[in-house]
């Protein structure tokens, strides 16, 4: 069941990527990458993190992405325009080869480390335990996350300012 | 088969077709409701047969009417996003009542079995995650339309939904803080017992503020007066205003099951979900018989009541019209009749419940307050919308961003101070 | 008992970033209120984290937190030293820039806080997800302030240009970073042991793109004589110090990790392969900073491939050889550079003027301002002089310092391309000079007179001059002070 799962969601996780990149539609791109995230997402909930599901699910997909559509919603490119975007013959023998290479390498990776089993041990997921983890040993990363936010909110507060 | 496996099923079953089956009386509702407020009387023509059920049998005229409608594309959208939208905005809502624990757990011989579709220690984030990607629905709409008005309708829209979602978001973790877990079945097994003797434990006297930061939040979320701007048809341009036949009827059921769903979560959060104020499952399962004899006896009454009711409406129409109309007191009385019948004979039956048997029936009676509740907030809704005006939109985000988050977040801080220094963390 | 959450050595090390990110902060809000004392309150958080800083660079023995996301060293101790120098220096020349344009807004300095806070964050942690973190605090506030001058079409193209480049080397490093966890399966670089070494190796070379990026070295400097350009020229001063600075000592972090070969991080960039590659990288960087430098007119994109041939001639200390890293010249030259680019700046601050929304730097302008301006004339000078490596200034010292022990450690080839290079780059330094005291026009040139302009600069002289040849005088420290100080903080490093 789970491994049944764990190669579905990959495929569409997978599919959904290159179609992110071979769209020339930007608005299909970021459809293609929401699908992505989705899968992702599931992928996380088949290794029983379920509060990364859920994370996953509620920034990526439901908050950034529909900021990425609604500022491409904006732009509203012309088809003429959009055509510039597409996949052509160089860009896709680069693309495929930094991918080849990406693959060999993480392969080669893997066949170190004894093999390759989709199913993994069920772990402690949970909202608890991830608090529990964020709050003691990375504590500190976590407070320097909470100024780099701030300071990116006061960055675009003082570009978007209507005058100075 | 076994029970296990099957309940889960019938739970999925349940969570899907509750909020479709609600859907009619939603909207017939609204037509009422709004009616009662306007002191008119509100859809009573169409009926079959003379039955027209105060005018429930207009929700099939509209669907009749809705589907026999011209469909009517736009030149130049792109279908595949123009049909996504309509579908997205009818499906989304649907999901979240997945989330929702419709009764308390069975427990037979040592197996728990939760009663709701999905069972996720993480439920009060689903429903926010599902609530955010309703947002799609609007944009994808909006865009693929090809008009640049409703563009901007979308636009504004998803503004707000999105700025909304973090008020909502930050309005229940007061709610998570004070039951100490994510999960809803948590929550809401949390909200059993009373306060102070003599008010049921529920979030809303616990968490007033939050409350009312999550209803005015949820109210924008679900796009509803006071901020329905993305339908304001008389100021401004809606998100659907390229839709039409069943595609707008998508979006117009899109947005009803949002409404039933977002009360359903609101009895959820804070009014208790499943509970039977001052009853708690223990109780009620250990007087399973009891209650399932109170609940045959207060059926038989209302039903003969409801039968008298009928007869004397009867007598009314034979006097004052005497036509087809008469049919519709005939054969509801006569079925209330029945049914109270029924009860009496069902009572006269009763004998002491197995385990299992009380145990559904505790299930059936939480289900039926969970029910109430979610119509009782429905009805709040509806209320809302036929009293107050509109928001203009910079009042609207000013709303959402000045007031209810920085609210919101003074909530947490207050509801955290007050657990700490009550010992209670 | 669970341990205390707070212990005094954790606020003793993290106290210089928790009081820069809480000026960020307070600063930032004072912009609520119109405050046009941004830059006061911004100079006294960052003189009290100066307070806070002194002590560590006596520190005996380092102190390490929170599995190497904090470590407070002599070596982060001086670094953070220099950075707030840096910061200080933004902090004197902004104002009358700003004043002038009518945009003196106390977020500005708020974001310059932000910025710092992250670049202390960054020479002082062996934690590569702090150091992403850090990496995108320094560098988010700095994309906003490129683009402070938002009148100006090339200030928003440097704020993009700069955002877009950032964000995809931040990107790249981000990805190395992960290849590096998942070969070793930690994310405390001092700890990194075995590991898959093509993955390794794949991650460690991602991760030093990110640094190349950053210091803007060949054959990722495109961005920076634009962004220099565009951006306001107190942000350019900052940016091109502070920067360089932050990158470089991180790097010397990088290098000289604990652990040695067992070590894959250290070990590759410090082993063989990377051996054939960064002489390239230095000599690529050093030459064409150098030579494009030579045809540019406008004085601030000839400090910016002036500052790429600086990030070569740094990039030599950071090339093993048949020794280790040599800490000590790349910290003495950080700092000498430090004082005469920021120096440099200065004074183009002073002399810029605004046309039509633009900022108009081209040398010509400067004809005749040697003796209009003595002091302007004298200071800029002595930056350029120093610049350029010529002697009694630190400039000269520290090329010294750093090429000398480059051919100590068997890297002499290099060090006569980069001692034909600096000889290359005293053409264009000099040719400011050359306008300055042998040209003249009859054009009034409009100066800004303003003090803090004239004590920035001042200051810059003196100490350039001061820590280039002056022993220690009484109590006061001179060169052999400075070179302790460098000798104890490079000492710190494993």
């Amino acid at each position: 069941m789970e491994s049944v799962l764990f190669w579905i969601l990959s495929v569409v996780a997978v599919a959904s990527a290159v179609l992110t990149v071979s769209r020339s539609n930007p608005l299909a791109s970021a459809l293609s990458l929401t699908v992505c995230l989705v899968a992702v997402a599931g992928l996380f909930a088949t290794l029983s993190a379920h509060f990364l599901f859920i994370i996953q699910l509620l920034v990526y997909a439901g908050a950034v992405m529909v900021l990425v559509i609604y500022v491409i919603m904006l732009l509203n490119l012309k088809e003429r325009e959009m055509k510039a975007l597409g996949l052509s013959g160089p860009r896709v023998f680069v693309s495929s080869l930094v991918a080849v290479f990406v693959v060999a390498l993480l392969a080669r990776a893997q066949s170190g480390s004894g093999g390759f089993d989709p199913v993994s041990p069920v772990l402690d997921g949970s909202a608890r335990r991830v608090a529990e983890i964020i709050f003691t040993s990375y504590v500190y990363p976590f407070e320097v996350v909470s100024i780099l936010l701030l300071a990116a909110v006061v960055g675009v507060v003082v570009l978007g300012m209507k005058k100075f | 088969m076994s029970v296990e496996t099957v309940v889960p099923f019938v739970m999925v079953l349940i969570a899907a077709l509750l909020p479709l089956s609600l859907l009619p009386v939603m909207i017939w509702a609204e037509r009422k409701v709004s009616a009662f407020i306007q002191d008119r009387t509100g859809p009573n023509r169409a009926e079959i047969l003379g039955i027209r059920l105060g005018g429930v049998i207009h929700a099939i005229a509209d669907v009749v009417k809705l589907m026999s409608k011209e469909e009517m594309t736009p030149a130049r959208v792109n279908r595949f996003y123009f049909v996504l939208g309509p579908f997205l905005a009818l499906f989304v809502p649907l999901v979240s009542f997945a989330i929702i624990p419709l009764a308390d757990s069975l427990n037979l011989g040592g197996t728990v079995i939760p009663l709701r579709a999905v069972t996720l220690n993480v439920g009060i984030l689903f429903v926010l995650a599902v609530t955010s990607f309703h947002v799609y629905a609007v944009v994808f709409g909006a865009w693929a339309s090809n008009n640049s008005f409703t563009l901007l309708g979308g636009l504004r829209s998803a503004a707000q939904m999105i700025s909304y979602e973090l008020g909502l978001g930050l309005s229940v973790v007061g709610t998570v803080m004070v039951a100490q877990s994510l999960d809803l079945g948590r929550i809401v097994e949390h909200q059993g017992g009373t306060l102070l003797g003599f008010l049921p434990a529920w979030n809303l006297f616990l968490q007033p503020l939050g409350f009312l930061i999550f209803l005015v939040c949820i109210f924008a979320e679900t796009n509803r007066n006071p901020f329905d701007l993305t339908e304001g048809e008389s100021e401004i341009v809606g998100y659907h205003l390229e839709y039409s036949s069943m595609k707008f009827a998508m979006f117009f059921m899109g947005e009803y099951i949002a409404i039933i769903g977002a009360s359903a979560v609101t009895a959820t959060l804070f009014f208790g979900g499943y509970q039977v104020p001052y009853l708690d499952t223990d109780f009620l399962r250990a007087h399973s018989t009891g209650v399932l004899r109170v609940m045959l006896v207060s059926m038989g009454a209302i039903c003969f009541v409801l039968a008298l009711l009928y007869r004397r409406y009867h007598r009314r129409l034979t006097a004052l019209y005497h036509d087809r109309r008469r049919n519709e007191a005939r054969m509801l009385g006569g079925m209330m009749l029945l049914m109270g019948l029924a009860a009496v004979v069902a009572l006269l039956f009763v004998s002491p419940l197995p385990e299992a048997g009380g145990q559904v029936v505790v299930a059936a009676v939480q289900m039926t307050t969970l029910l109430v509740k979610i119509l009782v907030v429905s009805f709040f809704f509806i209320w809302i919308r036929w009293t107050l005006p509109r928001f203009r939109y910079d009042q609207l985000m000013g709303l959402g961003w000045k007031v209810l988050i920085p609210l919101a977040l003074l909530n947490i801080f207050l509801t955290g101070a007050l657990l700490v220094f009550s010992g209670r963390t | 008992m669970n341990p205390p959450l707070v212990t005094g050595d954790m606020l003793r090390a993290a106290i210089p970033f928790i009081l820069l990110a809480a000026g960020g902060t307070v600063v930032s809000l004072a912009g609520a209120w119109r405050s046009k004392r941004g830059a006061l309150f911004a100079a006294l958080f960052l003189v009290l984290a100066f307070w806070k800083l002194f002590p560590l660079l006596d520190l005996e023995k380092g102190i390490e937190l929170w599995d190497g996301a904090v470590v407070a060293d002599r070596m982060s101790a001086f670094l953070g030293g220099m950075l707030l120098l840096s910061g200080l220096f933004a902090l004197i020349v902004s104002p009358p820039v700003l004043r002038r344009e009518g945009r003196n807004r106390a977020e500005y300095y708020g974001l310059i806080l932000f910025s710092l806070s992250g670049m202390v964050l960054f020479v002082s942690t062996t934690n590569l997800l702090v150091l992403f973190l850090a990496l995108e605090l320094m560098s988010i506030p700095l994309y906003v302030l490129s683009g402070y001058n938002r009148g100006d079409d090339r200030s928003g193209e440097a704020a993009l240009k700069y955002f877009l480049l950032g964000s995809f080397s931040s990107a790249i490093l981000l990805y190395g970073a992960a290849l590096l966890f998942g070969a070793t399966g930690t994310i405390n670089m001092a700890a990194m042991t075995g590991g898959d070494p093509l993955l390794a190796t794949a991650g460690a070379f991602l991760v030093l793109t990110g640094f190349l990026f950053k210091m803007a070295a060949v054959p990722f400097h495109m961005w920076a004589p634009d962004v220099y350009d565009g951006a306001p020229t107190p942000i350019t001063s900052f940016m091109a110090t502070s920067v360089k600075i932050a990158t470089f000592g991180a790097l010397l972090r990088i290098f000289s990790l604990a652990g040695g070969a067992a070590n894959p991080f250290a070990h590759i960039l410090t082993g063989e392969n990377a051996a054939k590659i960064l002489p390239w990288l230095a000599v690529m960087t050093m030459t064409l900073g150098n030579v494009c430098a030579l045809t540019q007119t406008n004085i601030k994109r000839m400090l910016a491939y002036s500052s790429i041939a600086h990030a070569g001639y740094l990039l030599l200390g950071l090339i093993p050889g048949s020794g280790a890293v040599d800490a000590k010249g790349i910290l003495y030259y950080l700092f000498a550079y430090l004082l005469m680019t920021t120096g440099a700046f200065t004074v183009v601050i002073a002399l810029s003027t605004r046309d039509k929304g633009r900022e108009v730097t081209g040398v010509e302008r400067y004809a005749g301002i040697g003796f209009r301006r003595p002091f302007l004339g004298i200071a800029m000078a002595v930056f350029l002089f120093s610049l350029a490596g010529i002697p009694p200034t630190a400039g000269f010292f520290g090329k010294y310092l750093l090429f000398s022990g480059a051919v100590h450690r068997g890297l002499t080839p290099l060090v006569v391309v980069a001692v034909l290079n600096s000889a290359l780059s005293v053409y264009y330094y000099l040719r400011p000079v050359v306008v300055f005291y042998m040209r003249d026009t009859d054009t009034p040139v409009r100066v800004d007179d303003a003090l803090s302009l004239r004590v920035a600069s001042l200051a810059a002289v003196v100490l350039l001059i001061w820590f280039g040849c002056l022993p220690n005088i009484g109590s006061l420290p001179g060169v052999p002070a400075l070179l302790h100080w460098v000798g104890s903080a490079a000492a710190a490093l494993p």
